[in-house]
C-alpha cells in the first residue's frame, strides 16, 4: 500500500524540516510530498537543498490549490492512498497511524484527525470552537455528514476521493467545503481522535479580523454546494 | 425628445465604437469570441441611433416618461451584462491558470527526478569506466536522497 503525505507550505522554513523529521520518524513508510505555494522565504532552498520531493506552484494559489497540486500527483503516481498534513508543525505524526488504518482496512473513505473527540491538546480559542461548531451543524445539516472538527486540515483520503479531488477541489478556505463535497457524493467519513500543537513559528492564515469574511464566505460556499450538486452526483457511491 | 443634431452624434458615436471593435479585431488585440458582446452591443446602438423613434416606444412600453432616461436604463443594463460576463470569464480563466500551474509544478518534479537519476547513472558509468567498482546504492548521502526523490 502506498502513501502519499502532501504538505502545504508557505512560508514555513521555519517549521517544515522539524514536520518533515517527525514524519519520517513516526511513519517511514509514507512518502512525503511538499507543495511549496510560491514561498517568499528560504522554503524553496530549503527544498532543494535537502533533496526533499516537492512540487513548486509558480503562482500563490492557497491553500486549496496547494493541496489539489498534491491530489493530482498523488492521482498520476497512483497513489493508494493520500494524506493531508500541515507544514506549520500544528500536526503530530504519531497520529497518523491510526488516521490511516481505518481507511487502509477499507472501513472509510475519508479521514479526519479530530481535536474535539477527546478534547486533548490544543483546542484553539472559544469564539473559533463556536464558529467551528456552527460549521460542523450547517455541514450535518446539509449533507448529514457528522464531523466535529470541520476545519481539520489532517485527512486521509481513499483512492475514489483522491480521483474526485483531483478533479474538484474548494479553492479559498477548502477543508468545511471539500468535507461537504465528499459527504454530497456518499463519501463514508469518520473522525479519528488527534491532538494538535499550537503553531510556533510563522503566522495563522486566518487574521482574527478575517474570520468574519470567512464564516460568511465558508457558510455561503457551502449553501452554494448543497444546492449546485445535483441529484445524480450525490451519493452516486 | 431625440433631436437631429443629437442623432447625427449618436450615429457617428457608433461608427467610432464599430471602427475600434474592428481595428481590435483585425489586429487581433480582441478575441472574436469576447468581441461577439460588444458587436452586440454595437448593434442595438445603432438601431436605437437610426430609429429614435423605436426609443420612444420602448420607454412608454417600460413605463419611463423620457426617451433619454430609457436609453439610460438600456446603457446601464448592457453595461451590467457586460461586466457579469467578465466576471465569468476571469473566474473560468483562474481554473484553467490553477490548472495550468498545477500540471506544471508536477512535470517540473518530474524532470528534477529524472535528471537526479541520469546524473547518478552517468556517476556510475563514470565508476565503472575508471575501473572501479561500483559504488553500491545508497553509501553517499547525495545519491541515496537523489535517489529517494527519484523513486518518489
Amino acid at each position: 500500500m502506498r502513501i502519499l503525505a502532501i504538505i502545504p507550505a508557505y512560508n514555513e522554513q521555519d517549521n517544515l524540516t522539524k514536520t518533515l523529521a517527525d514524519l519520517r520518524e513516526h511513519c517511514p513508510e509514507i512518502d512525503p510530498l511538499v507543495v511549496n505555494d510560491c514561498s517568499t522565504d528560504g522554503t524553496p532552498e530549503l527544498l532543494r537543498q535537502w533533496h526533499i520531493p516537492h512540487l513548486d506552484l509558480a503562482a500563490n494559489l492557497g491553500i486549496g490549490g496547494a493541496v489539489q497540486a498534491g491530489y493530482l500527483y498523488a492521482q498520476q503516481e497512483d497513489y493508494d492512498i493520500a494524506v493531508q498534513f500541515d507544514g506549520d508543525g500544528q500536526h503530530d505524526a504519531s497520529f497518523l497511524a491510526a488516521l490511516i488504518r481505518p481507511v487502509a482496512e477499507g472501513h472509510a473513505d475519508i479521514a479526519i484527525g479530530s481535536r474535539f473527540i477527546e478534547k486533548e491538546g490544543f483546542q484553539s480559542s472559544g469564539a473559533r470552537r463556536a464558529g467551528i461548531g456552527f460549521l460542523s451543524r450547517l455541514i450535518r445539516m446539509l449533507s448529514g455528514v457528522r464531523v466535529l472538527d470541520v476545519t481539520s486540515g489532517m485527512r486521509a483520503v481513499n483512492r475514489r476521493f483522491i480521483a474526485e479531488y483531483a478533479q474538484r477541489y474548494p479553492q479559498d478556505y477548502p477543508e468545511p467545503e471539500a468535507l461537504l463535497d465528499a459527504g454530497l457524493r456518499g463519501a463514508r467519513i469518520i473522525e479519528v481522535p488527534v491532538r494538535m500543537r499550537e503553531r510556533e513559528g510563522g503566522r495563522s492564515s486566518i487574521s482574527p479580523l478575517g474570520s468574519v469574511y470567512y464564516m460568511i464566505k465558508v457558510s455561503l460556499a457551502l449553501i452554494l454546494g448543497r444546492i449546485s450538486t445535483r441529484r445524480a452526483e450525490r451519493r452516486r457511491a | 425628445m431625440i433631436t437631429g443634431r443629437f442623432q447625427f452624434f449618436a450615429i457617428a458615436a457608433v461608427v467610432l465604437f464599430f471602427f475600434l471593435v474592428l481595428l481590435l479585431l483585425k489586429q487581433k488585440r480582441l478575441s472574436l469570441r469576447y468581441s461577439l458582446l460588444w458587436l452586440l452591443s454595437g448593434v442595438i446602438m445603432l438601431v436605437l441611433a437610426v430609429f429614435p423613434g423605436l426609443l420612444d416606444r420602448f420607454a412608454r412600453l417600460i413605463g419611463i416618461y423620457s426617451s433619454v432616461n430609457a436609453l439610460f436604463a438600456v446603457i446601464f443594463f448592457c453595461g451590467l451584462m457586460l461586466m457579469i460576463s467578465f466576471t465569468a470569464i476571469v473566474s473560468r480563466e483562474k481554473q484553467e491558470i490553477v490548472r495550468s500551474l498545477q500540471r506544471i509544478a508536477i512535470l517540473e518534479k518530474r524532470i528534477r527526478d529524472l535528471e537526479a537519476r541520469l546524473a547518478e547513472d552517468a556517476a556510475g558509468e563514470a565508476a565503472r569506466a575508471a575501473g572501479k567498482p561500483e559504488e553500491p546504492a545508497g553509501t553517499s548521502p547525495a545519491g541515496d536522497s537523489q535517489r529517494r526523490e527519484a523513486k518518489l
